[in-house]
């Protein structure tokens, strides 16, 4: 391939990207970073949870990316009774017009591009785990045979912060399989209007499908293709040591409230975002700056606190913020 | 590849300006701690030396290795050559690349390829001929450059202050204190003096001090010489003038020599001895009616006065005349008065120059008078201002102790209050100042009710006892008062309802919980 053409390509990446968001952005109002978060999980082959106070349009953001983006989009609502079963799909037996009889596997709604998992807090921990193969294999296995999952395969998985009864928390394997976090704050004065408007209306904003699959498939390839330079690389696992309390390289706010530090994933969601967000500003390699771009929904889920940081109110964001000031660049 | 030639030279030349500027900024920072530290030992170097030579070597020996350490370090840091890695590190960060040069540069190091990093090659490569390597490492000197000049100024002007010092340090830098006077320039004043015993044994000291391979004890004695003798020098001249004094009071009878007597007194030896000459003149026609008697011979000057006294006088108590012979003797001691009072001007003129030059030339004790007088065991007829207690042992002791006395101040020395020599003001007393008993407290007497049966002894029905003053009880009652308030504080509780003063405890008793229950 010649550098012409790899310029165009990463034009076209760039021009699509910025065309999801500004569709998206119809409806949405603002929240252009979890826009850019989730369009980063998607090209980057991983998988978003989305934190947010009830009604601040988590699910409403899952539905206009499904409409936007020219994908079979499937949601499921988890609820403390939702089995394994209700998400993966079951065997069924199926009568043929001989009289024959056998055993055909029904496909669960997991079976989509994009699959909402709606307050996945909410249903148990046996539930939970069975989004955990699909997640990271790619694929669900059911009554002894592995099916694959169509590409793109993408989990949107949301939670609510403050209403903990009743739920069961997600534990900290299945957290890490996410590939960002990402928080949605209350809107502003001035965005609050916006949604009044459109929302409010007689008819509310259509989108359009920007994307076909096959340009998302072609855009993950690009992503992928990015090469990283070693320092850069360094910086990425510099950070992701630091977070590490036993580690000789950890930040002192980490010794004092971190329990666990990120996981090999983190770092890998670094690099795989960082690549993403480089090519979102029209460069071909990355740079520390990416890394530190992605590194607060990157990590903020993997970095488990200890009793301290709860009792001193001390979140991983500020941790993080902390050790990515501290964090030095490699000089060479 | 093209690409590569550029980025490489590029980084190449980058690196090479940074270097330069780098050992720029390393040699003045070196300056800067080298000068420092000669411009603090110029300034407390003299004192050092004066009190303790042996610490003033040592700290120059470590100023020495000091030196050696921070060129040697100097010099490693500026040989260090800046690679094109670091140069494209440095250069990202100066003109905000994002990394850019830093990646091609990786991406140049490895021989694997693709069309990315071919894209990005070439991209590099054109930023790297639009950068401006003289706004990314600007020739220019750094600020701890001028740092370093103005400190050199300092010691210049420091050096130029107390030329001795720089020539100390020009000589080798030997710690004896004898060395910071120059003995050839000491020697140089007693040249045309006359010949003196005393000025002889200077001088010797002197060229033994002036003796480049002398030892530090051959020194240390060569200026105990030079004290003795500008001692010595000062106790003969003492003499000779008091003898002078003398002799003019014996000679006062003849009326002739009243202005003579006079200028001797006054200490104007070359005025009296010139109207000696000329008396001597006008009698050399003829004799006095009155002879003295004195022995022949080069005698001292008190001889001469022993002897004007015991002739100088007739028996009815006249006023006697001096013979010729007499004239002679007179002069003769008024000219050896002269050579005293000249050796002793110019021992005190080397005297003079020793001590500007810091060298001491007096013996002074270390210890203070209250050391050598018998008092510190001795009842203390002072009272301590605290207590009022007058018998204190060691009283003398805690008055010395118990004043501001300042380093090396020798306008009080033999005033400090309590010392055996003190007989001038005494110095502040230190400390809060102490509240008189009866502010604190207050004599009561209180009436004693005896049996009807009851004898009386002494006051009788009274008795007395001290009790708190007013303003004593004043002040324990807002101590009462101030107290409670803590309690309060201690026993206040947050929105949890622990006390705050137990907040701690109640965490660490959950952390340590939820620690035992993780192992």
């Amino acid at each position: 391939m010649s550098t012409l053409a790899v310029d165009r390509e990463i034009q076209v990446f760039r021009e699509q990207f910025l065309r999801v968001r500004d569709e998206i952005s119809r409806v949405i109002v603002g929240n252009e970073e979890i826009i850019s978060g989730v369009m980063t999980c998607l090209l980057a082959r991983g998988h978003v949870l989305l934190e947010g106070i009830p009604g601040v349009g988590k699910t409403k953001l899952v539905q206009t990316m499904a409409d936007v983006l020219h994908l079979k989009f499937s949601r499921i609502q988890f609820t403390p009774d939702l089995m394994p079963g209700d998400i993966i799909g079951t065997n069924i037996v199926r009568e043929a017009d001989d009289g024959r009889k056998s055993f055909e596997f029904q496909q669960g709604p997991i079976f989509a591009n994009m699959v909402l998992a709606d307050e996945i807090n909410r249903a148990t921990p046996k539930t939970q785990s069975a989004l955990l193969e699909a997640m990271q294999e790619n694929s669900v296995s059911a009554a002894g045979r592995t099916h694959a999952l169509d590409q793109p395969f993408f989990v949107l998985a949301t939670q609510n912060p403050i209403e903990m009864e009743g739920t069961y928390p997600l534990p900290e394997a299945q957290m890490d399989r996410f590939f960002f976090k990402l928080k949605l704050d209350f809107p502003d004065s001035a965005q609050l209007h916006l949604i009044i408007d459109r929302t409010t209306r007689q008819e509310e904003p259509a989108v359009r499908r920007v994307l076909e699959q096959r340009q998302i498939l072609q855009m993950r390839d690009t992503a992928r293709a990015i090469p990283v330079a070693r320092p850069v690389q360094e910086y990425a696992i510099r950070v992701t040591l630091a977070t590490h309390p036993e580690s000789e390289q950890a930040h002192e706010l980490t010794k004092r409230y971190v329990r666990f530090g990120a996981s090999p994933r983190g770092t890998q969601a670094l690099i795989l975002g960082a690549k993403v967000h480089a090519l979102m500003n029209d460069r071909v390699y990355v740079s520390c700056e990416d890394v530190r771009a992605v590194a607060l929904p990157a990590l903020r889920h993997r970095v488990l606190l200890n009793f301290e940081a709860e009792a001193q109110r001390m979140d991983a964001d500020a941790i993080l913020s902390r050790i990515l000031e501290w964090v030095p660049e490699p000089s060479e | 590849m093209k690409e590569r030639e550029t980025i490489i030279g590029v980084l190449r030349e980058l690196g090479r300006r940074l270097w330069i500027a780098r050992a720029i900024r390393e040699a003045a920072f070196a300056g800067c701690v080298v000068l420092f530290c000669l411009i603090c030992f110029q300034l407390i170097g003299p004192a050092l030396e004066a009190v303790a030579p042996v610490v003033a070597s040592t700290v120059r020996f470590a100023l020495l290795a000091a030196f050696v350490i921070v060129a040697a370090e100097a010099l490693a840091r500026g040989a260090l050559t800046v690679t094109p890695g670091q140069a494209a590190a440095e250069a990202d960060s100066r003109a905000h690349l994002k990394d850019e040069l830093k990646s091609a540069h990786w991406f140049l190091s490895q021989s694997a390829t693709s069309p990315f990093a071919n894209l990005q090659l070439r991209r590099a490569a054109v930023t790297a001929i639009g950068l401006d390597l003289r706004a990314l490492a600007p020739r220019k000197l750094p600020g701890n450059a001028l740092l370093a000049a103005g400190l050199a100024l300092s010691l210049l002007s420091l050096t130029w202050m107390t030329p001795q010092l720089s020539r100390s340090w020009d000589a080798g830098g030997d710690s004896a204190t004898a060395e910071r006077g120059d003995p050839a320039d000491l020697r140089a004043l007693l040249k045309d003096a006359p010949q003196d015993a005393q000025v002889a044994k200077l001088d010797q000291a002197l060229r033994k001090l002036q003796k480049a391979g002398a030892s530090r004890d051959e020194k240390m004695r060569a200026l105990a010489d030079a004290r003795d003798a500008i001692d010595q020098a000062n106790m003969d001249a003492s003499t000779a003038r008091e003898a002078m004094a003398k002799l003019a009071d014996a000679l006062k009878t003849d009326p002739r020599l009243e202005s003579a007597t006079q200028a001797m007194k006054e200490g104007r030896t070359d005025a009296a001895l010139a109207q000696l000459r000329q008396l001597k003149a006008d009698d050399s026609g003829a004799e006095s009616p009155t002879a003295v008697a004195a022995d022949k011979g080069n005698a001292p000057v008190e001889t001469e006065v022993a002897a004007a006294e015991s002739t100088g006088v007739d028996s009815a108590g006249k006023r006697a005349v001096l013979n010729q012979d007499a004239i002679d003797r007179v002069i003769n001691a008024l000219e050896q008065a002269n050579e005293q009072m000249e050796v002793q001007a110019r021992v005190n003129s080397v005297k003079r120059r020793m001590e500007s030059s810091l060298v001491v030339t007096s013996q002074r004790s270390q210890l203070t008078a209250s050391q050598f007088d018998n008092r510190s065991n001795a009842p203390n007829a002072t009272p301590a201002p605290a207590t009022g207690d007058a018998d204190l042992r060691g009283g003398t002791l805690f008055r010395q102790a118990a004043v501001a006395r300042e380093e090396g101040d020798t306008a009080h020395e033999g005033s400090q209050t309590g010392d055996a020599s003190g007989d001038s003001a005494a110095l502040p007393l230190e400390g809060a100042p102490t509240r008189r008993l009866d502010a604190q407290l207050k004599l009561e007497t209180i009436t004693q009710k005896s049996d009807p049966g009851e004898q009386a002894q002494g006051k009788g029905d009274e008795g007395w006892f001290y009790s708190a003053s007013r303003e004593q009880k004043s002040t324990l009652v807002a101590r009462e008062v101030r107290a409670p308030s803590g309690y309060d504080r201690e026993g206040a509780s947050s929105y949890d309802r622990v006390p705050v003063r137990q907040k701690n405890i109640v965490r660490d008793y959950f952390l340590n919980l939820n620690e035992s229950e993780n192992k």
